[in-house]
């Protein structure tokens, strides 16, 4: 087994050593706001 | 030594019948494993790779702190199984918190429980690297079916 994927997203990949390297989950970027439109 | 634990350091996990706790005692050495970012599989008392058994139902853990944490940044550390939760036995805690003290010997309960889904090794997931520490973690645990 090369790795897994825990619950909250965290990824720990297997390193030749044996031990793990631990990826943390990847923040969804913030969504955009719709730019209001002005009133005149 | 009183002869019943004269008995009991004799008798392995393998001479348990199938029903009895048993227990398995695995090693953090910053010596050997060092105290980098990640998650370090943890060993028997000698050194050598070690698994809790396929099935197995962890019920008690208990943490043998033999030369204390440290760190010189906010590092913490978490305890678990590959696969079945890196963080199931301890959350991730502060090095110098109660759960990773000597003093915390006394048996803990799981902080997930969860019955194993294949031979597991065990993990100290480290975050902020460690710059000192060696521990026994003592994992009892049933066979399940």
């Amino acid at each position: 087994m090369s790795g897994w994927i825990e619950e909250d997203g965290t990824e720990y990949v297997l390193r030749e050593d044996g031990n793990y390297d631990v990826i943390s989950p990847k923040k969804a970027a913030p969504k955009k706001k719709a730019a209001k439109k002005s009133k005149k | 030594m009183p002869q019943n634990r004269k008995l009991q350091d004799l008798i392995g996990n393998e001479f348990l019948g199938s029903f009895q706790e048993k227990t398995q005692v695995f090693l953090y050495d910053f010596g050997v494993l060092g105290g980098a970012t990640g998650a370090k599989t943890l060993t028997d008392t000698n050194g050598n790779a070690s698994t809790l058994p396929d099935n197995a139902i962890v019920s008690k853990l208990a943490i043998d702190v033999v030369t204390p944490l440290a760190s010189s940044n906010s590092g913490t550390v978490a305890l678990g199984v590959v696969s079945d939760g890196a963080a199931n036995f301890l959350a991730a805690t502060a090095f110098g918190a109660d759960g990773l003290l000597a003093a915390s010997q006394i048996p803990f309960l799981p902080a997930v429980g969860k019955k194993l889904t294949g031979d597991r090794a065990v993990l100290a997931t480290i975050a902020n690297a460690l710059t000192a520490g060696k521990f026994y973690l003592y994992v009892s645990y049933y066979e399940g079916f």
